[in-house]
This record gives C-alpha cells, sequence and structure tokens, in this order.
C-alpha cells in the first residue's frame, strides 16, 4: 500500500472536495475548522491512501499540528461488527 | 439537578460512533472516531496516535488483559494529555494503546471508564448521548 503525500499542502478545501477528490480513501487533514461535532469542515489534505495504517504512520510527521484522520468512502452495509 | 446535554452521534450501521480529539503537550492534536462501546471496560486509541502525542507504549501505567474477539491480548495503559469527547474535556485520561483491525471503520473505542464518568445516557432512538455538564 502507497501513501500519498499531498504536494499542495497550503491549500485549503472544503470536506466535500476532499470527499470528492480522494473517494473511498483514507485522508490526514491539517484541519482549519471543525464544527461543534468536531466534524472537518476545511483544511488541508496532508496525506491520502487506501491503506489506514498507512495514514496512522503519517501521524508521526505531523508533530505539533491539528489534524483529523477521515476516511471519505462508505462503510459496507454487510459489515458487522464484533469487538 | 445537573444540566444533561445531548450530543448528536454518526450511525453506522446499528453503531454509534463519536468523534473524539486527543492532545499532547507539544500542541498536537489528533481528531478521530470512536465507537460508542458499552461493552468496553476500557476507552481504546490506536498505538500510533498515543505514540504521536509522546506517550511512551513501552513503559506504561500499566497493562491490562483484554477479552477480544480474537483472544486475550496484553495492552498498554497510557495517561495522554488531554481527551476531548462529548462536550468533556479530561486531562491526563488513562487509555489502553490498542489498534483495531481496520475494517472496524473506526479508530478506537469510547468505552465504560469514560461512559460511566460522563453519567452517560445513550439513546438508539435519537442517536444521542446525554452527559451531565
Amino acid at each position: 500500500m502507497n501513501v500519498n503525500k499531498e504536494a499542495t499542502m497550503d491549500q485549503t478545501i472544503s470536506m466535500q472536495a476532499i470527499r470528492e477528490r480522494y473517494p473511498g480513501e483514507w485522508v490526514l487533514i491539517a484541519y482549519t475548522e471543525l464544527d461543534e461535532e468536531m466534524r472537518v469542515l476545511q483544511g488541508e489534505v496532508i496525506a491520502h491512501s487506501s491503506s489506514r495504517d498507512e495514514i496512522y504512520r503519517q501521524l508521526f510527521t505531523v508533530k505539533g499540528r491539528q489534524v483529523a484522520i477521515e476516511y471519505t468512502g462508505e462503510v459496507p452495509e454487510d459489515l458487522a461488527v464484533v469487538l | 439537578m445537573r444540566l444533561r446535554k445531548p450530543y448528536r452521534l454518526h450511525r453506522q450501521g446499528n453503531l454509534l460512533v463519536a468523534r473524539a480529539a486527543v492532545g499532547g503537550i507539544d500542541g498536537s492534536v489528533i481528531v478521530l472516531r470512536l465507537l460508542l462501546d458499552t461493552g468496553a471496560s476500557y476507552t481504546m486509541l490506536p498505538v500510533e496516535v498515543v505514540e504521536a502525542l509522546g506517550c511512551d507504549t513501552h513503559h506504561p501505567l500499566r497493562r491490562v488483559r483484554i477479552v477480544a474477539a480474537n483472544g486475550i491480548i496484553v495492552a498498554p495503559v497510557v495517561a495522554v494529555p488531554w481527551f476531548h469527547s462529548l462536550g468533556q474535556r479530561l486531562e491526563e485520561c488513562p487509555v489502553v494503546a490498542h489498534t483495531l483491525p481496520t475494517g472496524a471503520y473506526v479508530d478506537g473505542l469510547l468505552g465504560m471508564d469514560i461512559l460511566a464518568r460522563f453519567q452517560a445516557t445513550i439513546s438508539m432512538s435519537t442517536g444521542e448521548v446525554k452527559v451531565e455538564q
């Protein structure tokens, strides 16, 4: 699995635009605005990948920043979770 | 009587997911998604998250045995500098450091330790949780 670091680090875009640009991926976002329920409204995409674990590894490169981990795809309807 | 404020949760099938933020002493903040899990004794965050916040998982506060779907695992308990969810902020909050399988589509668990501390009341019909302020 590859992680793609975003070249346009200074580009703040909306969460809707992030979903459209990186569908079905895990995304690490340096957010600039959250709503009251802590959903990202806009931010800069730092990295995106089909692998969640790759995005987790990127957390070590963003120390001191405010970031959010988001998945832009739909959760499979037949997924059952038993933890 | 204390005010009980409702917070809307995200539905994922028949599961309820809350957002949380955890922070480090260097100003780092990580926002993630936690499954409300009344079957979990402890709140659980990914190992990578707590380590990125500066927590030492090799020298934890203690270790706990967790009965999981695939057997018993031993996981470290570390104190994250602060934890915020459902409108409440906890300082030096103990959490279990364990990374869930990727297919769960959540980053961790909001367990009974914090839900009980918040005196949380969960409504499955409205998808809300009420906590004491």
